[in-house]
């Protein structure tokens, strides 16, 4: 079994040898006056409808003549880099004119950018899912936000008859109660940041200092469920992540494989 | 007649009324109740009326649907109950039973001897068997009315011809029976692996995968609802059976030729053979052929467990030859004494001596502690554990792992610290007696042997080590244990902890992983929690997924609810019908879902909950309901790591971030691999 350092070297190797020979190819193509753009073109093609495939490979998950999903997904990452390349080569290292050339290469550039953010995210999100606070399944994420909310809620209203006070459940109704009802800082969360978090942390400290010892232990309970709560977030936000690139990566392949037809069609019309 | 009152933000948006079998709510709308958001799925939840119950199913791959605010599966509904779909709650409020239209499918609740072992087992077979010793000799006024021993005759065993040179059973196939001889007899060929029959001869073919036609056709072919069966199939179950009674046989020609090659036993009318595999779980030892027209008795295990349950003299005869083939088997094939000639053998096997620890039905102690120690410190687990041999105690000889699991553990502090599992195969004890052997400095035990579960062992007393084995050894004797070594709790080199670490080997133990042998573990560092595995699963086995992608977790490393195909499947020790069984060829756990009788035996008994009970439909979605009661039919279900596909589990193949693996944990080089990767 190869390690995933000795795999990530080798598949480097390979790509490199690759790039190098399609740029050697592109530079004899040039200097004996082939036609490079058709070359290239056509190679780009053959490409992208091979990274393409991968999601209809995970349609044929029976048949293992396919080879394992993680080989299709080895390839189409370092395919998908080269197509860069073979790219650039295609507009032969100049920006692309006309408004049909230019939306082109835009959905092009999506494509890339959003598959590159995908890999990003696949690598970095799940350890940073594992290492923060308990897993949860994505489906159970809003009931049990809801579970916090409504338990939270009765523990602070409850409290009162107690410890006479409504400072409390005041600081609750206006600062605790929109955190706690639905998903919150998603940006920050997948960005890394904790910044809203401690921020309401430090909303607590101060408001710890009015609050005597029955309001006070009350209050340690809900720093649990703002803990509980914050863990939910990061959860949903990461797994959000996770799942809601491919929402964008997919569509803008499928505009990108139209855009590629039509590319062909008028190519070779005119 | 239910009444289902939808409100969304506590205001009534519709009160409906319905008397029929199938109330469909989601978002299409096709649906009887409609709910116009796009957070709620198509097909969200179906109520199935089933006799005076209603039913609330979960259809929806993504937010599940919650009664009284828990997300569930399949829950039967009360008034006052509230369904919630987010941002819709439905009350339910259920009225006086009415007749209504009934479109399910009613079928016979299926028995544990609905479908009999020997199908053309008569009442003459069964007399005939009697007047046989030892069946003659049983006292059947000791069996209950419910299962008489004439039942389980007729029930559980089937009489079988052989002709000269037909093969029995062949070693390294999974059997769930054991055979006693009527008439002729059988040559054991005593050989294993290179030494016992090859396997050409002994004629092994795979299961029949499904083609790739039938795979591609998966595509559109697999049914929209869940859990779908063709209830004709259990109609005509028992009709399938009589035709493969007895099937076509693989024999060897010429057989004196063929077995005078090999080391061979003859058994004769009234004995038995193959108790082994059926009482242990594990492959067949031997392969037996029948060396001259013989007429043998196979008997199931439920019915070998039962009578021995009931007959004293039986059982205890049967036990005699269970552990006198199984001790002599093993002696004879094991390394260590290879060189021995057969007088040398004799005495190590006269002078050996079986030992069982802990419970054969260990796994229900197992779940109560699991259950009451959750989230408890586990250090005291150990201590519960049956020691065979002990740390700083003069080694009483080799021990051997016949079958089940022992923890090896050193002492640190006042705590035990596991270095490894040894699993069948395995011994313990060998560097000390080696080093007592050469040194006159002696030294004791340096780590512990605990029986995890149920372990039988083997122990070579060391005064027959030392004046028998050792002096003519041939392989290179471990080196001198250094006698600082024990206090160097630390060198652990080439130990499992060494590999795969110190927590993660005290969870395997603790948890009882170690018994799968395709374990499917997760890298929660790379599992990007896009369910291909689960897809991939469902796509293989009629759109339903066979496990849950969820489990105890270690550090970065999850132990997913999949069947871990076990290697003591404990599951299959109650089944009253033969249902989960192991797959001949290649020892998957499997259960035959004609003969399984939903009975949730394998399912409670299973110390890891991968066993789940479904309720079965019709193509169309309708429950197949017991025709006697009108109750649905229950169904055990579980991973199959894809048995009938080609390639193996689909999971495995289908992650595209290499996640997922199916784990030997009898392979703790491949898993180190793995888990170092």
């Amino acid at each position: 079994m190869m390690t995933f350092i000795a795999r990530r070297c080798r598949n480097l190797i390979l790509f490199g040898i690759a790039a190098a020979f399609f740029f050697v190819l592109y530079q004899i193509s040039v200097s004996s006056l082939q036609p490079t753009p058709y070359y290239s073109g056509w190679t780009l093609l053959v490409m992208m409808v091979f990274l393409a495939l991968l999601n209809v490979r995970k349609k044929f998950s029976f048949l293992p003549m396919l080879g394992k999903a993680s080989k299709w997904l080895q390839l189409h990452l370092y395919v998908g880099v080269l197509t860069i390349f073979i790219f650039a080569m295609h507009l032969q290292f100049r920006m692309p004119n006309g408004t049909f050339e230019t939306l082109f290469a835009l959905v092009y550039i999506g494509v890339v950018l959003t598959g590159l953010l995908g890999l990003y995210m696949s690598r970095a999100f799940p350890k940073r899912l594992t290492s923060h606070g308990e897993t949860i399944f994505y489906e159970r994420i809003s009931v049990l936000r809801r579970q916090i909310c409504e338990e939270s809620e009765k523990l602070v209203f409850d409290s009162i008859a107690e410890t006479n006070s409504t400072t409390l459940p005041e600081f609750y109704t206006k600062r605790l109660l929109p955190y706690l009802k639905g998903p919150r800082n998603v940006l920050m969360h997948l960005l890394g940041s904790k910044l809203p978090y401690r921020r309401l942390l430090n909303d607590m400290d101060v408001v710890e200092r009015y609050l005597n010892n029955i309001e006070k232990e009350v209050f340690s309970d809900l720093k649990e469920y703002i803990e509980s709560k914050e863990n939910l977030d990061h959860q949903h936000a990461l797994q959000s992540g996770l799942k809601y690139w491919l929402f964008v990566h997919i569509p803008l392949t499928y505009s990108l494989l139209i855009f590629l037809v039509v590319h062909v069609v008028v190519v070779y019309a005119f | 007649m239910i009444r289902l009152v939808v409100k969304r933000d506590k205001k009534t948006v519709g009160d409906f009324e319905f008397n029929k079998r199938k109330i469909n709510i989601g978002r299409l709308p096709e649906n009887d109740i409609v709910l116009s958001m796009d957070r709620v799925s198509r097909f969200h939840a179906i109520i199935d009326h089933i006799g005076s119950d209603y039913i609330v199913t979960n259809r929806s791959a993504g937010s599940k649907a919650q009664v009284n605010d828990e997300p569930i599966d399949s829950v039967p509904l009360k008034t006052g109950d509230v369904i919630t779909i987010a941002p819709f709650t439905i009350e339910v409020v259920i009225e006086e039973e009415e007749i209504i239209e009934d479109t399910n499918v009613n079928i016979a609740r299926p028995k544990r001897w609905d479908v009999p072992f020997g199908a053309n087992m008569t009442d003459a077979d069964v007399d005939y068997v009697l007047s046989l010793p030892p069946f003659s000799e049983i006292d059947q006024s000791k069996f209950p009315a419910s299962a008489s021993l004439r039942d389980i005759l007729r029930n559980d065993t089937r009489v079988l011809h052989f002709k000269q040179g037909d093969i029995v059973i062949r070693e390294g196939d999974y059997g769930n029976s054991a055979f006693a001889i009527l008439s002729g007899s059988v040559r054991v060929v005593l050989g294993r692996g290179k030494s016992g029959l090859p396997s050409s001869t002994l004629g092994r073919r795979r299961r029949q995968a499904k083609n790739f036609l039938r795979r591609i056709a998966q595509l559109w072919s697999n049914p929209n609802e869940v859990e779908v069966r063709n209830p004709s199939i259990y109609k005509s179950a028992s009709d399938t059976r009589r035709k493969s009674d007895e099937g076509t046989r693989i024999f060897l020609q010429d057989v004196p030729k063929v077995l005078d090659k090999y080391n061979t036993a003859s058994l004769k009318s009234g004995e038995f053979f193959g108790e082994i595999a059926a009482l242990s779980r594990t492959p067949r030892t031997a392969s037996v052929v029948a060396e001259q027209d013989s007429t043998l008795l196979e008997i199931r295990w439920q019915g070998l467990r039962d009578i021995r349950k009931r007959a004293k003299d039986l059982k205890e005869y049967i036990d005699k030859i269970y552990r006198e083939n199984n001790l002599r088997g093993h002696i004879k094939e094991h390394p260590m004494f290879k060189h021995l000639n057969e007088e040398q053998i004799d005495t190590v096997v006269e002078n050996t001596i079986f030992e069982t620890y802990g419970d054969f039905e260990w796994y229900a102690s197992f779940k109560k502690d699991k259950k009451s120690n959750a989230g408890k410190s586990s250090s005291d687990a150990i201590k519960r554990e049956p020691i065979i041999a002990e740390e700083g105690n003069y080694p009483a000889g080799i021990i051997m792992i016949r079958s089940g699991f022992a923890r090896l553990s050193q002492k640190i502090g006042h705590g035990h610290r596991t270095i490894a599992y040894l699993g069948a195969g395995s011994d313990y004890g060998f560097e000390e007696l080696a080093h007592n052997w050469r040194s006159k400095q002696q030294v004791f035990s340096q780590k512990s042997l605990r029986a995890v579960g149920y372990t039988d062992v083997l122990i070579v007393p060391t005064k027959i080590m030392e004046e028998i084995v050792l002096p003519s050894y041939k392989k290179k004797l471990p080196p001198l244990i250094k006698p600082s070594k024990r206090e160097n709790l630390v060198d652990l080199q080439g130990s499992g902890v060494d590999k795969i670490g110190s927590h993660m080997m005290e969870f395997l133990v603790e948890n009882r992983f170690i018994n799968g042998t395709a374990t499917m573990m997760i890298n929660l560092d790379r599992c990007v929690r896009c369910d291909d595995c689960v897809r991939a699963c469902a796509a293989a086995h009629g759109n339903n997924p066979r496990f849950v992608r969820h489990g105890q977790q270690n550090d970065k490393f999850m132990v997913a609810n999949a069947c871990m195909h076990c290697s003591d499947p404990v599951c299959m020790l109650g089944c009253p019908t033969g249902a989960i069984h192991r797959d001949s060829f290649e020892g998957q756990v499997v259960i035959n879902d004609i003969t399984c009788i939903g009975c949730q035996t394998c399912a409670n008994s299973c110390p890891y909950d991968n066993i789940r009970m479904v309720e079965i439909r019709d193509d169309e979605g309708n429950f197949i309901l017991d025709e006697a009661t009108n109750g649905p039919i229950y169904k055990a279900t579980k991973c199959d790591l894809c048995v009938d596909q080609k390639g193996g589990p689909s999971c495995e193949r289908a992650c595209p971030h290499d996640a997922l693996k199916r784990v030997d944990m009898r392979d703790l080089e491949t898993l180190a691999k793995w888990i170092n990767r």
